[in-house]
């Protein structure tokens, strides 16, 4: 019935007699011994505290550490895809009538090549300006998908496009010219004007396969401008937007654009066509303006004609001809920038200034003085900023009837701030006069680079240490660029009338391997 | 005619009592006609002495023989005599008879030819007037039942004289029955031998009789004839199988197979019965009786012994069996003889504990209540607490029994392994309330620091005598630091091992000398252990040092451990086999990162950087930021010095262990803090220090419990100190749930967004995948099934995984792609992991803005997602093409052999122990008394079972 008896210990010390208070502690040499025991005790417990403390606050303790297990995944590559914005759109058609709707100016010259491999071209199937699947639609070019059937080569695929048309028309006169860019997110466009005889479209390309929705953030001199209707623009898959500024933005002289696209990424520009009274004053395509950052290169400013163009540039509605640096803060805080301008031949200019920018305001800042000559602009800042240069040439006076010399004319071109080169680059230089490659040396080393001819021949450059210098090319050919760390590149192109330009980007290369900690 | 007389004498090793027996035969007012003395292969003196006895004849014997057996050889040797009203009277070499006993039972066969057995009421060796036996019967299940044991001889039992059976010493049997039934049975070698052989006889027509005028004396039952000292285990043994021989021996041959069927549920059934009365030790004995009965060679020759000599029916002796009614009644009459003379021990009687009513017990638990009440006053209401390490539990009780055990772990890509332990605390918790097991963490929030106080109290008031130091352990235990900010971040495990840890060490006390006490120690050392398993290097070596104090106890010690360590085997394995070992201490829960590695930060209570929250209170009054640790330091400073001072005062016995304590719980902090064995993303998180800063606390408290016993008198203003500053203290850490600022939150329940969670109501396996940017630039890719991840699903094995496995490659490549533009076939992907939806969360950092931009984009412009937009938890894309396909999966707890394994081990391991820790109030141990077994108890041990 009972378990087995054992004896039982008292637990703990619950009958040790020494400690019940009541019994007063005799003066007894056990006594003295048990004072002796307590005091020896808490002066070690008192000891061994502080020390537990002090070590680990102080000791420098090894932490052990196994690191997560990561898979670094290489994504599987793509196709390359280029866009190409097709050819020059008017609002309304060429009597005047539907100004809502934009129509096609002709057709674009597209080149386009790549480094290895078949690179296929297709018109978009749908746009705005009903040029879909015709040859005045945008165009997307695709390299073959991965390695472009050479697995042994190391250096990756390059592909590159451009695009170049000259207008000649009662409204619309000189010569576009951009290059066909890759998708994007976001994408800042410093450029355009929307003021009287000036018309602005904005060309949102989407080469997805997934609807994009398009937000338009508008700036102009006077802050951001709130435009009804320039958020939620939807893009449909291979469809092209065209979109009259103007009607977001009108009588602003100076825009920036910012571009926000959701679902698919997309490509967008800006066409500005130019006219003074009845005269056609240019055209020109803007392309992707290098993101926000501290330092904005622009090369491949060609002044040509200077002496007449500062002789129109008196002329009512002609002031626009001037040459100018259009400097837009996106962030909250206003900078002052270092605007410098070199020659690139190396000649010092003299038009290098600094200047206190507003955060959130367009400033077209003018650069005077600037002899004939093929420039790069240097825009130096302690906030991020976006920038791109507005040069423009006016030909020889033309001889009326009567011989009175009248003011030649003229065109524009908006030369964007581009992306540094860290690696090898393709570059197609469209057709058009005069076709120049120019190169801008951020380093303080001088650089020696190889402008490759596709299936051609191989020029060296010397680009002098924060210098830049040029090169000419032959037009409708593919360039590799080789042989630099960081270089900024762009293509101009001049001649009479015709001024154009654009930037040279960086491969849209495949995303790189990344980490993943599953 | 003149009966004649045999008498009978067996001995083995009885040359201690031969001497006194010998005399009183000697001194027989009827002596024997003739006396067979015979030595049952003594080892003593024995033999010598029954040969010099000059009896009429001396049987020295060989062999090792029963009672019952040595008596037949007797006669056999001896040679019957043949005469018909020849007696046998069966003495043992301790069964001194009284002069008059021979006479008496003579008198009273000669008046009744019928008897054929008489029996004398047996004595006790040494206290002649208590009676040891007197008439043996049986219950209805046919369990022998002593009538008379152990109780003092007033003649109270003298008028019963018909008796079923009567004990072997002393018997006078007729010698002509003896022979015709063949004497006793040899399958019953001691235990209910003489019982069975008087139902014999009874059945074979004659009567038995107890004559209460003869008095034979004798040491013990018939098992301690040749075995004297037997425990109590060998005893109950030798009982049982008795019994089943006789059950198999008396059953009717159509009820044979149905009684030997029963054999072994009975003895099973028997054991749990055992073991809630806190006998484990008797277990074995029952199935070893239950193994014999089974195969019992014996059973054959006694039913043909029995059917031959049988001439009355069962129904006959029905009368003489015990009836229920009275077996219980003379059970509990046994047990009360036992107890009987309650004597306090002086120590026990001069020892008093505080009341829990009226010593500030229930004021300090009713303080906390309301503390807590208002703390966590913004979850009154919610369905379920989330946040920092806590997540909601599954929807449903079912939901969470199917997460413990071994089996399918479905976090991340899945694997099959061993639960957490603390999946089963959980699943018991969340049982609670099984219509919304999440409801029951909110109530634990609520119940926290109450729950905390009434531990607290508990244990302090077990060392204390006086009501300030419990009182003051309850306010300070609960609203100690690391629990508050336990609390405040979501480590639920540590929460339930603060409130677990008084009970540890109360229940570890009292193991010394509980069963009771022992199995709940173990089960509470479990579920604290699987709830921080950080602890478990402490309290093992407290147990070992335990043990170490009370070597006596050890056997009662020893197995604190078992649940514990069955519960932590699986999971321990798998560890070991794949290299981390270390992995076994990451904490339960979802991985956090937010331990502190600062030991001045742990010094001061604080797991977390911030000083128990005194950081953001001294930046917000704009006060320099060395203030924070100054102030906490000084409002630690009377629970230091009080600590400390214990050590000065008496009572540093407890005072010693106390700090000790106290240290390695600071040492298991530090320790904690770094070591990094838990996943987050690219980075890893250290064990929460903060269940090692409760040991710390622990041991604190209870030396400043032990310095307010010793002050005495003095005791009110630094007790009043104490408990102000303490308080004081925590005010931060209680005002961040009410402020907002703590990391846990009432929560609806969800975690994955609103959209997902409406299609998960109709595809529980629905996946959703998380691509998370890491602050390195790279992301961390985690999956969800259904809901979303709940508290029970959560697997250190997961957290802790030192390769990633093929599931976890085939996720990360899935993700990589997704997170890139890339020509990877996601569709095919998501379509056989059966992942609905995609969600980014937003990032900050430079290289976690650039990754998560790249992840957007990619997400964006993949054709095979649908944008939906901005959600609580990040941006979420559908997969809209998702079909019904099925992910992959694994075993439930019960669907593999190894899962049904380990539940069934594990169940049965808790389950004994639960039974055994059952408190059963009447079952007390006794104390042991120096004169022997035959003693009553002299005195009671204090309540065991508090």
């Amino acid at each position: 019935m009972s378990e087995p008896i054992e004896p039982i210990q008292p637990v703990g010390d619950d009958y040790e007699v020494e400690e019940t208070p009541a019994a007063k502690p005799k003066r007894t040499v056990r006594g003295a011994a048990i004072v002796g025991v307590r005091v020896v005790a808490g002066t070690v417990g008192l000891g061994v505290a502080l020390a537990a403390i002090a070590g680990a606050a102080f000791l420098p303790i090894p932490t052990l550490t196994k690191a997560p297990p990561s898979v670094e995944v290489t994504p599987v590559p793509t196709a390359q895809q280029l866009v190409c914005p097709g050819s020059l759109l008017r609002l309304g058609d060429e009597t005047g009538q539907a100004a809502t709707t934009s129509s096609a100016i002709g057709a674009a010259a597209v080149r386009y090549d790549s480094t290895r491999g078949t690179v296929t071209a297709a018109p978009f199937d749908q746009s705005d300006a009903g040029t879909g699947g015709s040859s005045s639609a945008p165009l997307l070019i695709s390299s073959p998908a991965g390695d472009g059937g050479d697995e042994d080569s190391d250096d990756p695929l390059l592909v590159s496009g451009a695009q170049s048309q000259t207008a000649d028309s009662a409204e619309f006169g000189g010569l576009a010219a951009t290059d066909c860019a890759g998708v994007s997110t976001e994408t800042w466009l410093v450029g355009g004007a929307t003021s009287v005889g000036r018309t602005t479209l904005v060309t949102l390309a989407n080469p997805s396969d997934t609807i994009s929705t398009v937000s338009l953030g508008i700036h102009s001199d006077l802050g951001k401008v709130s435009a009804p209707g320039a958020t939620g623009i939807v893009v449909q898959p291979h469809g092209q937007r065209v979109l009259s500024l103007a009607g977001f933005a009108p009588d602003v002289e100076s825009p920036v654009v910012q571009v926000v696209s959701r679902g698919g990424q997309i490509v967008a520009n800006l066409q500005q066509a130019t006219v003074r009274g009845l005269e056609a004053g240019g055209v020109d395509i803007v392309g992707r303006a290098a993101t926000p950052a501290l330092t904005q290169v622009i090369p491949g400013i060609v002044v040509a004609g200077s002496a007449d163009l500062s002789a129109r540039l008196g002329e009512a509605g002609f002031g626009d001809l001037a040459t100018v640096v259009r400097v837009f803060v996106p962030g909250d805080e206003g900078t002052t920038a270092e605007v410098s301008v070199v020659n690139d031949d190396g000649t010092p200019t003299g038009a290098s200034f600094s200047i206190e920018l507003d955060a959130g305001t367009v400033q077209d800042l003018p650069v005077d003085g600037l002899v004939d000559g093929t420039y790069a602009v240097t825009v130096t800042t302690s906030q991020p900023v976006v920038a791109s240069v507005r040069v423009s040439t006016v030909a020889a006076p033309v001889l009326d009837a009567e011989g009175t010399p009248s003011g030649g004319p003229s065109d524009f071109a908006w030369l964007a701030g581009v992306e540094m080169l860290e690696d090898s680059a393709l570059v197609t230089v469209a057709s058009g006069p005069q076709p120049r490659v120019h190169l801008f040396n951020p380093t303080d080393e001088e650089a020696v680079v190889t402008v490759a001819e596709i299936d051609g021949d191989e020029l060296t450059v010397t680009v002098p240490a924060q210098g830049s210098a040029e090169t000419a090319v032959n037009p409708g050919s593919t360039y590799q660029l080789d042989g630099f760390d960081s270089l900024y590149a762009s293509v101009s192109f001049s001649g009479g009338a015709q001024i154009a330009g654009y930037g040279v980007q960086p491969p849209a290369l495949n995303a790189g391997a990344i980490t993943v900690y599953p | 005619m003149q009966p004649r007389v045999t008498a009978i004498l067996v001995a083995r090793n009885g040359a201690d009592y031969l001497e006194r027996t010998l005399a009183a035969l000697d001194r027989q007012t009827r002596r024997p006609d003739s006396t067979i003395l015979t030595d049952d292969a003594s080892a003593d003196a024995s033999a010598s002495m029954l040969a010099q006895a000059g009896a009429t004849t001396f049987v020295p014997m060989g062999g090792h023989r029963s009672f019952g057996s040595a008596v037949a050889n007797a006669i056999q040797v001896a040679g019957p005599s043949g005469d018909d009203d020849n007696w046998l009277w069966l003495l043992a070499h301790d069964n001194a008879p009284a002069p008059g006993a021979l006479a008496a039972l003579l008198g009273a066969v000669e008046i009744a030819p019928s008897v054929a057995v008489a029996g004398p009421k047996l004595m006790r060796w040494q206290t002649s007037d208590v009676i040891e036996s007197y008439g043996e019967t049986i219950t209805r299940f046919g369990a022998s039942v002593s009538l008379v044991t152990g109780e003092l001889d007033q003649a109270q039992h003298d008028r019963h004289n018909d008796m079923l059976g009567v004990a072997a010493g002393g018997m006078l049997v007729r010698e002509r029955v003896w022979l015709e039934l063949g004497g006793f049975d040899p399958a019953l070698p001691s235990v209910d031998a003489a019982l069975d052989f008087c139902i014999r006889v009874r059945l074979a027509g004659h009567r038995i009789v107890g004559v209460p005028d003869a008095k034979v004396a004798s040491t013990g039952p018939a098992e301690n004839f040749d075995r004297p000292d037997l425990s109590q285990r060998a005893r109950n043994s030798l009982h049982r199988r008795a019994q089943l021989h006789r059950r198999l021996a008396y059953a009717p041959a159509a009820a044979l197979p149905l009684h030997w069927l029963s054999l072994l549920p009975l003895a099973i059934l028997r054991s749990i019965w055992h073991l809630i009365g806190k006998r484990p030790g008797l277990i074995p004995g029952e199935f070893a009786a239950a193994v014999a009965a089974a195969f019992d060679s014996g059973v054959p020759p006694a039913r043909r012994a029995l059917r031959r000599t049988r001439v009355l029916g069962w129904a006959t002796i029905a009368t003489l069996r015990l009836p229920p009614r009275e077996t219980r009644e003379l059970r509990a009459n046994q047990r009360a003889i036992l107890a009987a003379p309650v004597i306090y021990s002086e120590h026990a009687q001069e020892y008093t504990r505080p009341s829990f009513l009226s010593n500030g017990g229930a004021w300090a638990v009713l303080f906390a209540a309301a503390v807590g009440a208002v703390a966590f006053g913004s979850l009154f209401g919610a369905a379920a607490v989330s946040g920092g390490a806590l997540a909601p539990l599954s929807r449903t009780a079912g939901e969470l029994w199917a997460n413990v055990g071994f089996g399918w772990r479905d976090i991340g890509g899945g694997f099959e392994g061993a639960a957490d332990p603390f999946a089963l605390v959980l699943a018991l918790l969340g049982s609670l309330t099984f219509w919304a097991p999440s409801q029951s963490v909110v109530v634990l929030y609520f119940a926290a620091l109450p729950l905390a106080a009434l531990g607290a109290w508990w244990c302090a008031a077990r060392f204390s005598e006086r009501g300030w130091a419990p009182a003051i352990a309850a306010v300070l235990w609960s609203l100690a630091p690391p629990f508050l900010t336990a609390l405040g971040g979501g480590h639920l495990g540590a929460v339930v091992a603060h409130l677990l840890l008084p009970w540890v060490v109360l229940t570890l006390v009292n193991a010394a000398r509980s069963w009771a006490a022992s199995a709940a120690c173990a089960l509470l050392f479990a579920a604290t252990i699987a709830a921080a398993p950080s602890l478990a290097p402490a309290l093992l070596l407290g147990w070992l040092a335990w043990m170490i104090a009370r070597p006596k106890s050890i056997h009662r010690l020893i197995g604190i451990v078992i649940p514990a360590a069955v519960m932590f085997a699986p999971i321990a394995v798998q560890q070991v086999i794949r290299g981390n070992p270390l992995g076994l201490l990451a904490d339960p829960g979802v991985p956090v990162i937010d331990g502190t590695a600062s030991g001045w930060q742990l010094a001061l209570g604080s797991p977390v950087n911030g000083y128990n929250g005194w950081s953001a209170v001294t930046a917000s009054l704009g006060w320099h930021e060395l203030s924070a640790p100054v102030v906490v330091a000084s409002l630690l400073a009377p629970l230091a010095v009080l600590a400390l001072l214990a050590l000065f005062l008496p009572g540093s016995r407890r005072a010693v262990p106390a700090m000790v304590v106290a240290l390695l719980g600071f040492a298991t902090a530090v320790a904690a803090a770094h070591v990094h064995v838990t996943a987050v993303g690219e980075a890893t998180t250290s064990v929460w220090p903060g269940a090692g800063l409760s040991l710390f606390w622990l041991g604190l408290i209870g030396a400043v419990a032990v310095a307010l016993e010793a002050l005495g008198r003095g005791v009110v203003i630094p007790a009043l100190l104490v408990a102000a500053a303490s308080a004081v203290l925590a005010g931060p850490l209680l005002a961040a749930p009410l402020l907002g600022t703590s990391a846990v939150a009432a929560s609806s329940g969800r975690t994955l967004p609103a959209f997902v969670s409406a299609e998960a109501a109709t595809d529980p396996r629905l996946g959703t995948l998380m691509i998370s940017a890491q602050p390195g630039g790279s992301i961390a890719a985690t999956l969800y099934r259904g809901q979303g991840s709940s508290l029970d699903t959560q697997s250190t094995l997961a957290a802790t995984n030192p390769e990633a496995t093929d599931a976890q490659v085939r996720l990360a490549t899935l993700a990589g792609n997704l997170a890139s533009k890339s020509g990877y076939d996601s569709a095919k992907e998501l379509q056989e992991l059966h992942i609905g939806f995609v969600l980014a969360p937003d990032a900050t950092g430079v290289a976690a803005t650039d990754v998560r931009k790249r992840a957007g984009e990619a997400l964006d412009g993949n054709a095979e997602l649908t944008a939906i937009g901005e959600t609580s938890t990040g941006y979420l894309w559908r997969f809209d093409a998702l079909t019904d396909t099925t992910p992959a999966t694994g075993p439930g707890p019960m669907s593999s052999p190894l899962g049904v394994i380990v539940i069934l081990t594990q169940s049965i391991v808790l389950i004994v122990t639960l039974l055994l820790a059952v408190p059963t109030g009447s079952r007390r141990r006794t104390r042991t008394s120096a004169t022997g077994p035959s003693e009553p108890a002299s005195t009671f041990e204090e309540d065991d079972n508090v």
